[in-house]
C-alpha cells in the first residue's frame, strides 16, 4: 500500500495536499488575522518571581476600568483536574493568581488596550506586591529536600507517586552484569510557528459566545470553557480556524484562554490575546524533563531480565486541564522496557510540581524520555559485555513470530518485524562500513559514531487504555458526518483539527475509497464547533485511524443508501451496484451519483419505497481493539564530533517504520521528517534553561535554540508494510513516532564515537559543553 | 512585544539628522539597518524618545578605494559588503568573516555601520575591523574626528562614540602583500552569534612569524587584541612548540565572561583551540601564496 503510482486517489495514493492551495498562497486564516473592528488587547502583567506571596496591586488611577485581577472573575471557577489516579493531588489553579504566584510569568492582571502596545504600557505601569519565596527548580530536590511547598494544603511537592511493575524483579538480582545510569532529558519547549492566540465575542443575535481560538480540540475546549465560566454549551461556539502547529502545545486549556472569554463577556466587546515569542517561551505549556536512574540486569550475553528503575519528572506548577501531568510518569514507565522481550520491571515514579510552568504534552509524550533511558541502556549493557550494540538490541528484541506479545509493562504489541527494521536501518547508514573505518584514522580530525534506537508507538487508542490511564475523559472514539450535497458534491464534517497533518487531503482519499467521488468534489470541514458533530481533537496519532475509521463508517453509510436510489434506477439488487468513478454501476448501466443527489434532494419522486430524503450520515468509530496500534521505527543516526570543541555534527540519519498500511505516503514520509527534525532539536538543541531562582534564561530565539534547515540531515526513509489487523484499511498512527527516537539514537552514536575511553552521553541536549565535560569525565579519558 | 511610545523622524540629509542628534543626544536612536535595534525597542529594553531613521541617507552607504584603503560607508548592507569584488580583494578578512554575519534575510537589512556602532561583543565585523587596524568616522555638528578601531570599543555595547555623533564611515586599510589572513568561528547554528571566534592577520613568510592581530570575540565584552598570544610566537618559526605557547599566553590576554553557552574555563578552551588552528591555517595560506 505505501506505494503510490496506479492508487488513483484513494488510500494509498501520494496525492498532492488539497490545503496546499491556501496554505502555500499565504491565504491561510489564522487567529490574528481575523479582523473584528473595535476588537481590545489584552497584555498579562506576569509575575517576576517564581514563587512568592502576592500581595495588592497598585493600578494607576483611572485605569480600574481596563485592568482585570483574579478579584474581578467572579463569574470564572478555577480549574481543579482530578484524574481517576489513586492519590494525586488536586490544587486550584486560579487563572489569575490570588494569593500565590507559581512560576515566573504566570498571569497576574489582564490590560485592556486599543491595541497591543497600549495595553503594554498599562501592564507595564502595574505593580505587583509580591514577597518572595525560595523557589523550586530541581525535582528531585523538590521531592527530597523541599525549601518551600509550592501548594501548602499537600504537605509536600508531589502530584503523585506511583509503582509501575511487572514480572519480579528481586528474582534477578544476581545476574552476572548489573549497569546502573543516571539519563536526564532537560525541559524544552513546544514552539509552533503560531504561538498561542484567542480572540473572544458575545454575538448578540446568536446569544452566544464566540471564540476563535488556536487549538487542536476545539470541542474539548468548548466543553472545559464551558465548566469554567459557567456558561451552557450552547451559548459557546469555538472557532480553530488554521492553526500554526500544535504539536500538543494546543492541546491544554489555559488561563489566558479562560481570561480572555470572561472578559469579552464582562465587556461585551470583542477582545483578544496574542502570544508573544517572550510569552511562549516562559508561560505556555513545556515538556519532557525528566530524570531516570535505571539498572538492568543482564546475562553474559547481553540479553536483559530486569530493568528496576526510578523516575521523576518535573511537572511544572499547575495541572493542566483536562487530563494533568500524570500520564507523563505512567506512559514511561510502562514503554520503559521498549520493543523488548525484557520479563521483570519495575519503576518507581513522582510527578513532581515545581517553579516552572506546567508541563504540557508535547509530540512523543513521555516516550522520547522512556526510549531514550532503554535506548541509552541497551548500549551500555553491549559496551558490558562486549558485544555490538546492533546484536544486542536485536537479540533482546520482540522477534516477529512471537506476536502478538504483551510486554511487560501492559503494552499490547499487534504485530511487525522489529528486529528486521534495525537491520534495514543499520543498512541504509552503512554501518559496517563505518565500523570499518572506525578502526583507521578519522579524515578531518573528528571522530565518527554510529547510533541506534528504537521504539513502539502506542497509537489510536481507545476506551480501554484511557481508562486504564485513569484519564478524566475517555477519548476513544471520533466522529463524522457525511452529506452528499444535490449536485453530488460531498462535504466532510469532522471532529478532528488538522494543523500540518494534511487531513483536509486523507480523509478525502478515504471518502473517495467508499464512494469513489473525486477528491476535487470533496471538501473537508473541522475547527467550529457550530457545524462539526463532537469529536475530541488531533493528539495521540490518533486522527487518521480515528477519524478515518468515522468518516468511512459515515461514508458507508451514504453508499447504502445511494445503492438503493441506483438499484431502483438501474432496476437491480443492491448488491449488485457498484461505485467507481463517481458512478453507481451494474452490469446492466451506470448513473452518477450527481443524479442520484439530485433525486434524492429535489426529486423524491425517484426515491424507492421506504428510502427517506437527503444523504447525510453521521457515524462514530472506535478500532475493534481499544488497547492501541503499536507503529514501530528504528533511527540510525552517524555523528562526527570535533573533540576539542564539542560540536556534533549529523553526516547521516535514517528511519525504517511501520506504520501499517499508509494513506498517503507522501504526508507520511512529511510527518517522519518533521518528527525527526524535533527530535534532533531536543537532542542538540532546545533546552528552557532556569536559574536557581527559578528564573527562565531562555526566553527569546536567541537564547531557546530551534534547529534550522542548516542543522537538518536530508533524512533517509524506508517503509515496511504490516497491517494493522483491527483497525480499518489496516492503518496505524505514526504523527508522533518522528520525535521519539533522535535523542537516543544521535546519544547512542555520541557515546560510539568515543567508546574506546567509554565517554556516555546521557543528558540532553548535549551541547558543545557538554560534550566536553563528558569527554573530561570518561574513565579512559 | 510592542515597543513603545516614540516620536519617529525619517532623515533626509546628514545634516539635518545631525541637527536631531544635537538637539535630543542620549535620548534619541539611530534606526539603521533594524536588525539589532527593533528587537530591543519591541522588548522594551530601550526606550529612546526620538528614532532617527538614517535608511534614506545614500550618501552613507557605498564601498570604495582610496590611499591604499577601503572605505565602507556606515549603511552599506552586510549583503552589498558580501557581493563587493573590492572587499574580496583587498579585505579577504571581512569577505571570510561575512558569510557568518547572521543570515541573508538578516544581511540584506543589516548594516555595516550598524554592527560597529553597536558594538556586541559577539559579532564578527568589530573584531575583523580592530584586527586590520581600520579608522572609524563620526561626524556631530561639533564636526568630523576619526577614531582608531583599538580605541572604538569601550566595553559592552560600549564605544567611543558620543550620543551626539552619527557613525559615517569605516576605512580599512587593504591587505598587504606579505600578510595573510584568517577567521574562524564557533557557533551553535549556522549564522548564530558565536560562541568562541577569532579573527587573524599574520605577517608571515610560511616559516616564521613576525607579527600577527589576533583579535578574539565573543568571549570578551569587547573584541580583544592578543597582545601575549603574539609575543610568544612573533620572530619564531612555527612549530608545535610556539603553537602550544600561544595557546598558553592566551590566559595572559583573555579573561572570559561565561553566559549560557558555558563558564569561562570553556570559553578560554575553545579559544585556545582556535588559537592553534587559525595561525595553522595562517601558516598554510602563506606558504601556498
Ligand atoms: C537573527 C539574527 C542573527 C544575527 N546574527 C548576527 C551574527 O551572527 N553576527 C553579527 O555580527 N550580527 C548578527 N546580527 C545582528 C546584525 O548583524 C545587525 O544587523 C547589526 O548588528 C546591526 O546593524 P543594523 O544596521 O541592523 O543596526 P540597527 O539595529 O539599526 O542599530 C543597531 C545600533 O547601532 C546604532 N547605529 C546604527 N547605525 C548607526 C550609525 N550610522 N551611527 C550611529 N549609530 C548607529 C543604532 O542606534 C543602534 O543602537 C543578527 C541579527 C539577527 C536578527
Amino acid at each position: 500500500m505505501a506505494n503510490s503510482e496506479d492508487k488513483g486517489f484513494g488510500v494509498g495514493a501520494a496525492l498532492p495536499r488539497k490545503e496546499d492551495k491556501r496554505l502555500l498562497r499565504g491565504k491561510g486564516m489564522y487567529v490574528a488575522d481575523v479582523d473584528i473592528p473595535g476588537t481590545l488587547d489584552v497584555a498579562f502583567l506576569r509575575s517576576a518571581h517564581a514563587h512568592g506571596r502576592l500581595g495588592g496591586i497598585e493600578i494607576p488611577e483611572g485605569m480600574e476600568d481596563r485592568v482585570y485581577t483574579a478579584a474581578d472573575l467572579t463569574r470564572v471557577n478555577p480549574v481543579r483536574v482530578e484524574p481517576s489516579v489513586p492519590g494525586f493531588k488536586p490544587a486550584d489553579h486560579h487563572p489569575l493568581a490570588t494569593d500565590k504566584v507559581r512560576f515566573a510569568g504566570e498571569c497576574i492582571a489582564a490590560c485592556l488596550g486599543a491595541n497591543r502596545a497600549e495595553a503594554e504600557d498599562l501592564a507595564d505601569a502595574l505593580i505587583a506586591d509580591i514577597e518572595e519565596l525560595p523557589a523550586l527548580h530541581d525535582p528531585v530536590a523538590a521531592r527530597e529536600d523541599p525549601p518551600a511547598l509550592l501548594h501548602e494544603e499537600w504537605g509536600d511537592n508531589v502530584y503523585v507517586q506511583l509503582d509501575i511493575s511487572g514480572g519480579d524483579i528481586d528474582s534477578v538480582r544476581d545476574a552476572p552484569i548489573v549497569v546502573t545510569r543516571d539519563y536526564r532529558m532537560n525541559r524544552q519547549s513546544i514552539a509552533p510557528l503560531e504561538p498561542r492566540a484567542v480572540l473572544a465575542h458575545w454575538d448578540a443575535r446568536a446569544e452566544e459566545l464566540v471564540v476563535y481560538l488556536s487549538t487542536q480540540i476545539p470541542h474539548l475546549m468548548r466543553t472545559g470553557l464551558s465548566q469554567m465560566l459557567n456558561l451552557p454549551s450552547h451559548q459557546l461556539r469555538i472557532i480553530a480556524p488554521d492553526v500554526g502547529g500544535g504539536f500538543g502545545g494546543k492541546a491544554r486549556l489555559m488561563p489566558e484562554e479562560i481570561v480572555v472569554c470572561a472578559i469579552a463577556l464582562d465587556t461585551g466587546k470583542p477582545v483578544r490575546w496574542l502570544e508573544d515569542r517572550r510569552e511562549h517561551l516562559m508561560a505556555a505549556p513545556q515538556a519532557r524533563e525528566h530524570i531516570y536512574r535505571v539498572t538492568a540486569y543482564a546475562d553474559s550475553d547481553g540479553i536483559i531480565q530486569g530493568i528496576d528503575a526510578e523516575l521523576t519528572v518535573n511537572a511544572g506548577a499547575y495541572a493542566l486541564w483536562h487530563s494533568g501531568p500524570f500520564m507523563e510518569t505512567g506512559m514511561a514507565a510502562r514503554n520503559l522496557t521498549g520493543p523488548y522481550h525484557i520479563e521483570n520491571m519495575r519503576c518507581r515514579t513522582w510527578t513532581v510540581a515545581t517553579n516552572k510552568p506546567p508541563l504540557g504534552v508535547y509530540r512523543g509524550v513521555a516516550r522520547p524520555g522512556a526510549c531514550f533511558a532503554i535506548e541509552r541502556t541497551i548500549d551500555a549493557v553491549a559496551r558490558a559485555v562486549g558485544r555490538d550494540p546492533l546484536d544486542v538490541r536485536m537479540a533482546n528484541m520482540v522477534p516477529a513470530e512471537q506476536m502478538p506479545y504483551e510486554a511487560v509493562g501492559g503494552m499490547k504489541f499487534d504485530n511487525g518485524d522489529y528486529p528486521e527494521s534495525v537491520r534495514r536501518a543499520a543498512e541504509m547508514v552503512g554501518y559496517d562500513d563505518i565500523r570499518a573505518q572506525q578502526g583507521g584514522t578519522a579524515v578531518d580530525g573528528r571522530v565518527w559514531g554510529v547510533g541506534l534506537s528504537s521504539y513502539t508507538e502506542q497509537t489510536a487508542h481507545g476506551a480501554a487504555e484511557w481508562t486504564r490511564r485513569g484519564s478524566p475523559i475517555i477519548p476513544g472514539y471520533e466522529s463524522a458526518t457525511a452529506r452528499i450535497n444535490p449536485d453530488g458534491t460531498l462535504v466532510l464534517l469532522v471532529g478532528i483539527h488538522s494543523h500540518g497533518q494534511g487531513m483536509e487531503t486523507t480523509l478525502a482519499q478515504v471518502a473517495h475509497e467508499e464512494l469513489s467521488i473525486h477528491p476535487d468534489a470533496i471538501t473537508v470541514k473541522f475547527g467550529d464547533t457550530a457545524i462539526s458533530p463532537f469529536g475530541f481533537g488531533t493528539f495521540a496519532s490518533r486522527s487518521m485511524v480515528m477519524s478515518g475509521g468515522a468518516v468511512s463508517n459515515a461514508c458507508i453509510v451514504l453508499r447504502e443508501k445511494l445503492a438503493a436510489i441506483a438499484a431502483h434506477h438501474l432496476q437491480c439488487t443492491t448488491e449488485q451496484v457498484r461505485f467507481a468513478d463517481g458512478e453507481a454501476q451494474s452490469d446492466g448501466g451506470s448513473i452518477p451519483i450527481a443524479e442520484l443527489a439530485r433525486i434524492a434532494h429535489l426529486r423524491q419522486d425517484g426515491l424507492p419505497d421506504g428510502v427517506d430524503p437527503t444523504l447525510d450520515a453521521t457515524a462514530t468509530y472506535e478500532p475493534d481493539e481499544s488497547t492501541g496500534v503499536f507503529s514501530y521505527a528504528t533511527h540510525a543516526a552517524v555523528v562526527a564530533v570535533d573533540p576539542h570543541s564539542g560540536a556534533v555534527e549529523l553526516v547521516d540519519y535514517a528511519v525504517v517504520e511501520d506504520c501499517g498500511n499508509v494513506v498517503n505516503p507522501m504526508i507520511v514520509d512529511g510527518q517522519i521528517v518533521g518528527g525527526v527534525a524535533q527530535g534532533i532539536g531536543t537532542a542538540l538543541y532546545e533546552e528552557s534553561v532556569y536559574d536557581t531562582n527559578g528564573q527562565p534564561l531562555s526566553t527569546t530565539f536567541a537564547d531557546y535554540l530551534l534547529p534550522g534547515a542548516t542543522e537538518i540531515p536530508d533524512i533517509k526513509i524506508g517503509h515496511m508494510v504490516t497491517p494493522a489487523t483491527f483497525t480499518r484499511f489496516g492503518l496505524k498512527g505514526m504523527g508522533e513516532g518522528g520525535a521519539i527516537a533522535p535523542p537516543a539514537a544521535i546519544g547512542n552514536a555520541l557515546s560510539d564515537a568515543f567508546a574506546a575511553i567509554g565517554a556516555e552521553f546521557n543528558e540532553t541536549p548535549y551541547t558543545p559543553r557538554r560534550v566536553l565535560d563528558a569527554l573530561e569525565r570518561a574513565p579512559k579519558a | 512585544m510592542k515597543a513603545p511610545k516614540m516620536t519617529y523622524a525619517r532623515a533626509d540629509s546628514v545634516a539635518q539628522a545631525l541637527a536631531l542628534l544635537a538637539e535630543h543626544g542620549d535620548g534619541a536612536n539611530v534606526l539603521a539597518g533594524g536588525q539589532s535595534l527593533m528587537p530591543t525597542l519591541n522588548m522594551r529594553l530601550s526606550k529612546p524618545d526620538l528614532l532617527i531613521d538614517i535608511n534614506r541617507l545614500e550618501d552613507l552607504a557605498g564601498i570604495s578605494v582610496e590611499d591604499d584603503a577601503v572605505r565602507i560607508g556606515a549603511l552599506t548592507r552586510h549583503a552589498a559588503v558580501q557581493r563587493s569584488p573590492i572587499v574580496a580583494e583587498h579585505l579577504p578578512l571581512i569577505a571570510e568573516a561575512m558569510p557568518h554575519v547572521a543570515h541573508v534575510a538578516v544581511r540584506n537589512r543589516g548594516t555595516f555601520g550598524g554592527s560597529i556602532a553597536l558594538a556586541d561583543p559577539a559579532a564578527e565585523l568589530p573584531a575583523c575591523i580592530l584586527a586590520l587596524g581600520a579608522t572609524i568616522t563620526v561626524e556631530s555638528v561639533r564636526g568630523r574626528r576619526d577614531i582608531a578601531a583599538a580605541d572604538f570599543f569601550k566595553g559592552l555595547f560600549e564605544t567611543e562614540r558620543q550620543p551626539d555623533e552619527l557613525l559615517i564611515e569605516i576605512r580599512i586599510p587593504c591587505q598587504r602583500p606579505g600578510t595573510v589572513h584568517a577567521f574562524m568561528e564557533l557557533s551553535r547554528r549556522q549564522g548564530d552569534f558565536a560562541i568562541a571566534g577569532v579573527a587573524c592577520a599574520a605577517e608571515t613568510d610560511g616559516e616564521t612569524v613576525t607579527d600577527a592581530k589576533l583579535v578574539y570575540f565573543a568571549s570578551e565584552d569587547r573584541p580583544t587584541l592578543a597582545a601575549n598570544a603574539v609575543a610568544a610566537i612573533a620572530g619564531k618559526v612555527w612549530s608545535d612548540e610556539s603553537r602550544s605557547a600561544a595557546m598558553a599566553a592566551l590566559s595572559e590576554d583573555l579573561d572570559p565572561m561565561d553566559n549560557l553557552q558555558g563558564s569561562a574555563a570553556f570559553k578560554l578552551h575553545l579559544q585556545r583551540v582556535l588559537t592553534g588552528r587559525v595561525l595553522d591555517q595562517a601558516i598554510e595560506r602563506a606558504r601556498a601564496a
